[in-house]
């Protein structure tokens, strides 16, 4: 739990505290179009007192080459590699310095494109039809997740071999991104309102925030997320470590109740256990914080350069010394039941194995449990997030524990009619059959939640693509293409009619009811249009009318609350340098994807004269979709084409490359349960010991002792695991339903089948350990050593 | 010699064979049992390494004990008593020597082959009772007949010797819940479960009062009158070690008298 806490810790730093390297600079502008004369005066002007300069382009377009079929949409990037980037290092395989890779006839690429495209580094690739060499491939980028653009797979050239490639010139939807460094002595605040004077109509992004309040609600999400992962795997521990620590106490009982005959006092055996405990916990925590380091870069390498920090985590004294800290608090704390236990005891009851549970053993419980809502709310920095999350865990473990508790009356009851050994030890008092199956099965919904939750994100995202129905997407092109396109597209045997249209434009928020727009109001907004007032229905208000006098807007539901903005008030925005007012005339419940991809809807008539960009969605024949891009592609090269099947692909890949980031901690939750999980059966180990020298002096074979053994841990894995990941496919579906704001199932009937062979695994192999040794030995030589 | 005919056909009539389901233990008078060795020990020795220093325990046991006869063996504390009961019954390897139950010498025998032995022809007897904590009385007596693989009217028989050794009604209690003369009845009804031609007890009184050591005496002694099963019991109690047919005596791991 400590390796999590510290690669948890680590990951959050870079989320929120490195934010010079995930823009690359200390300001960055970005803009529709190219910057006017006045403005690169403004940047010359800069550049006198001090302030550095960079220009990235990004735009997309169609790549090919002689090794594959079909040509594949890829986010390109042209840079000055003299420059770029001012913060954080753009990584090469093979490790070239940028500027030596990037040259007028080279460019790189992600390893992902080469494996679309069949090439590695020295082949040959076109671009928009223009030959290039790949000279190396990207392994990371630092400023990758600012691009607008970044979905598909990645190429960057050099600035010369960008115009060399002529894409600027087939009016895609460009991007331009001016990069300052701006050094010390000079006022940030201050040059940013003058950038934001300069350019109106971009988006100005500095280190210190994150522009777009979005962008940040997605960052504290990813951050509390880390978090909480890493607390679930604190929790995960201290259950390890409660039940581990019950099962040493009640091993030394008869230790405990002679120190109780002789007299010790209560404090006297609680400072020998308090401080055996935590020594153990001491070298445990860190040996933990200081494994983190080898895992990160065993997981760095296992995932080919694909995670969100191509960097391997750096050592840090206070990151080692708060997970070593808390996971101390968290064993110590989970000391408490099993020490209160022992402490209400007699000591003729000790002797004879039979702790009672104490009292006041609810009240031990119910501080315990605050003490873990403390600790959550302070790593997620949200007591809300933290006791909701842990209430939500709590609820799933409580389900778990009466399922637990219904096993073992249902095994003791079927004791009666079947074999004693095997399945029907979890019945069996004193064997701990509720609490080794809620450890297990927690463990297993915890592993469950973590690991569907990036794929249900995934999952949601597919299903809301927009323009459903078609195969095939176009998308960036500019008014001046439309006409020719929908020609070719209307002469086309293999295409249904009609093709569908989605314009779309980039505003940014002036003015809400006259007054200027609140600082928490996100910066950039996507807008899209509808000829006729669609029909859906909405939960205030009313479409727009025809022909009314002011441009009129149905605005989504949340992004007018997060304003404050009602129905009949007006709010301006500015496009393409114009301003734009509109009176919100309806409201709309959009779920969150819908609304990121256009908040608004106007009416068609309202972007004339603004700098639109189109995608289109097109219905094709079965089996139609690759002639008609080829199509698409032979008249139109720099348009972009895509199929569903491949837009959903970008997307995962897109996803999965944060998402890997977000395994790793689950794959170490993992660890740290099935870790924790096969302590607890060693630490039963003397219980189940004595039980098999028994049964091999009363005549077992060491087969039979074995498998009845297995059979138990089996039955036990494959219980808790298929409960453990229902409750899990649970838990991520209600954490989804509340981020999207809309019902996102978590459920595949993989990760469940997965899930319970992993309990299997688990038991099997904790089982396993803990008998391997027994079942070789003299039952007398084992119990000689009792 | 008193007249002791039991013949195999009645005690199989009953469904429990009288010296074990092997007929080559079976012999029809005590005079005729007497006269088989059913257990020979030969030049047995048994030391343990402790890291620091070596102990030898037993330094060359001769020994034979024929079928139907109750022995005692006494001696002080770590003159190795239980060590060799132990080695008798197989539970543990000796350091040189030989074991042979009925001529075979178990030490050749694989786990498995030792495992059915202990299993049909052992019933072994702790001072400190070995029940399953986590099993009930009836259970634990039911234990060997499971693992056995006796189908059938498994719990009848358990409660019947529950009834037997005078624990009738606690037949669902947990060994934590009955008192030590209580637990050892049971451990003496396990042992009786499968009717072992061989009964070893490693100190059966020893924890337990007068009165309650006297009637587990008894059981034991039944077991060998009625049923000729033999008997080797390790005891300090000269009065127990006066009921038994023979005394061997043991001192710094060798035997001084028997």
């Amino acid at each position: 739990m400590s390796a999590a806490r510290v690669v948890a810790s680590e990951f959050t730093r870079r989320l929120s505290g490195d934010m010079r390297q995930w823009i690359a600079a200390d300001v960055a502008v970005t803009l529709r179009q190219p910057p006017s004369e006045e403005q690169r005066g403004e940047i010359d002007d800069l550049a006198r007192q001090g302030i550095q300069e960079t220009e990235s382009l990004e735009t997309y377009t169609m790549a090919s080459s002689d090794q594959a079929a079909d040509p594949v949409l890829i986010s390109i990037k042209s840079v000055d590699p003299r420059r770029y980037p001012w913060y954080g290092r753009v990584e090469l395989d093979p490790a070239l310095p940028l500027g030596e890779a990037l040259q007028p006839d080279t460019a790189v690429v992600s390893r992902t494109l080469a494996e679309r495209l069949s090439v590695v580094p020295g082949n040959r690739i076109l671009i928009d039809g223009v030959d290039f060499r790949v000279a190396a491939l990207i392994a990371g980028e630092p400023d990758r997740f600012a691009a607008a653009p970044n979905a598909y797979p990645r190429v960057m050239l050099s600035g010369d071999a960008f115009d060399r490639s002529q894409i600027a010139r087939q009016g895609n939807s460009i991007s331009w991104r001016l990069l300052f460094r701006i050094g010390a002595g000079h006022d940030t605040t201050g040059l940013k309102a003058r950038f934001q004077q300069v350019f109106p109509d971009a988006q100005v992004v500095d280190y210190r925030d994150r522009g777009d309040p979005r962008a940040a609600a997605a960052l504290n999400a990813a951050v509390t997320y880390l978090d909480m992962a890493a607390w679930n795997a604190l929790v995960l521990g201290s259950l390890g470590v409660a039940m581990v620590i019950y099962l040493h106490i009640e091993q030394r009982l008869d230790t405990v109740a002679v120190m109780k005959v002789l007299g010790g006092r209560w404090s006297q055996i609680l400072v020998v256990y308090l401080l055996e405990i935590g020594g153990l916990s001491l070298a445990g925590c860190a040996i933990g914080a200081v494994l983190a380091i080898p895992l990160e870069r065993i997981f760095l390498l296992l995932s080919r350069g694909q995670s969100l920090f191509p960097v391997a985590i750096e050592w840090r004294w206070s990151q080692a010394g708060e997970a070593v800290g808390l996971g101390m608090l968290a064993s110590l704390m989970a000391t408490a039941m099993p020490l209160a236990a022992v402490r209400a005891a007699p000591p003729l009851l000790l002797l004879r194995r039979h702790v009672q549970r104490p009292a006041g053993r609810w009240r031990i419980g119910l501080l315990s449990l605050l003490g873990l809502v403390v600790l959550a709310g302070w790593m997620v920095h949200s007591w809300k997030a933290g006791a909701a999350y842990l209430f939500g865990k709590a609820a799933g473990a409580l389900i778990l524990l009466a399922a637990g508790s219904g096993l073992v009356r249902v095994m003791r009851r079927a004791a009666r009619y079947w074999k004693i050994q095997g399945p029907m030890n979890l019945g069996r008092p004193g064997l701990h059959g509720e609490t080794r199956f809620l450890a297990l099965a927690v463990g297993i919904m915890g592993v469950t939640a973590a690991w569907l939750a990036p794929a249900a994100v995934i999952h949601a995202i597919e299903q809301s693509l927009p323009l459903p129905g078609a195969d095939l997407f176009v998308f960036g092109f500019g008014p001046d293409q439309k006409g020719p396109l929908i020609d070719l597209l209307r002469r086309n045997p293999d295409v249904k009619q009609p093709v569908e249209l989605l314009p779309l434009i980039v505003l940014r928020l002036a003015k809400v009811a006259g007054v200027p727009a609140p600082a928490s109001a996100p910066e950039r907004w996507a807008a899209t249009c509808s000829s006729a007032a669609p029909s859906a229905p909405l939960s205030a208000g009313r479409w727009w009318q025809p022909g009314a006098a002011a441009p009129e807007a149905v605005m989504s539901e949340s992004l007018a609350a997060m304003l404050g903005v009602k129905v009949g008030q007006t709010v301006e925005f500015l496009s393409s340098g114009r301003a734009l007012p509109a009176r919100i005339v309806g409201l709309r419940r959009m779920d969150a994807i819908e609304e990121q991809r256009g908040g608004l809807v106007f009416p068609c008539t309202a972007f004339a004269g603004l700098s639109v960009s189109y995608g289109a969605g097109i219905s094709v024949r079965n089996g139609r979709a690759d002639a008609v891009r080829r199509a698409i592609s032979g008249s139109f090269p720099s348009i972009a084409v895509i199929s569903r099947r491949e837009l959903a692909a970008a997307i995962e890949s897109v996803a999965s490359d944060a998402i890997w980031s977000l395994r790793e901690i689950t794959l170490l939750i993992l660890i740290a349960g099935t870790g924790i999980l096969i302590l607890m059966v060693l630490a039963e180990e003397k219980t189940r010991t004595r039980e098999i020298a028994i049964l091999k002096a009363l005549g077992a074979r060491p087969s039979q002792v074995r498998n009845g053994m297995l059979a138990e841990f089996a039955f036990l894995g494959a219980l808790a695991g298929s409960s453990g990941g229902v409750m899990g496919s649970l838990f991520a579906s209600l954490l989804l339903s509340v981020i999207f704001r809309k019902l996102a199932p978590a459920w595949d009937a993989r990760v469940l089948l997965g899930a319970t062979a992993l309990g299997v695994a688990t038991g099997v192999a904790a089982g396993w350990a803990s008998i391997l040794r027994t079942v070789r030995q003299k039952p007398f030589t084992v119990l000689r050593n009792e | 010699m008193e007249s002791f005919a039991i013949p195999v056909s009645r005690a199989r009539g009953t469904g429990a064979p009288v010296f074990g389901s092997d007929a080559d233990f079976a012999c029809q008078t005590r005079a005729e049992c007497h006269n088989t060795s059913l257990i020979q020990i030969r030049d047995l020795t048994k030391s343990i390494d402790t890291g620091s220093h070596r102990v030898d325990i037993l330094k060359g046991i001769d020994l034979e004990i024929p079928t139907g006869q109750f022995a005692a063996i006494m001696g002080p504390s770590g003159s190795g008593k239980s060590t060799l009961l132990g080695l008798m019954a197989g539970l543990d390897s000796p350091t040189s020597g030989q074991v042979l139950l009925d001529g075979q010498d178990i030490g050749r025998l694989s786990e498995d082959e030792m495992a059915l032995l202990r299993g049909r022809k052992i019933g072994f007897v702790f001072q400190s009772y070995y029940l399953i904590p986590t099993l009930t009385a009836e259970e634990n007596v039911l234990l060997p007949m499971e693992l056995a693989g006796q189908d059938g009217g498994g719990r009848e028989r358990a409660r019947e010797l529950l009834g037997r050794v005078g624990v009738e009604g606690r037949h669902d209690h947990y060994p934590v819940e009955l008192s030590g003369g209580e637990q050892q009845r049971v451990a003496l009804a396990r042992a009786f479960a499968l009717h072992p031609p061989i009964l070893l007890a490693d100190e059966p009184t020893g924890n337990l009062d007068t009165a309650t050591g006297r009637a587990v005496l008894e059981l034991l002694l039944a077991q060998n009158r009625e049923h000729g099963a033999t008997l080797v019991l390790v005891t300090h109690e000269e009065s127990l070690a006066n009921s038994a047919d023979r005394r061997i005596v043991l001192r710094d791991g060798l035997v001084v008298s028997q």
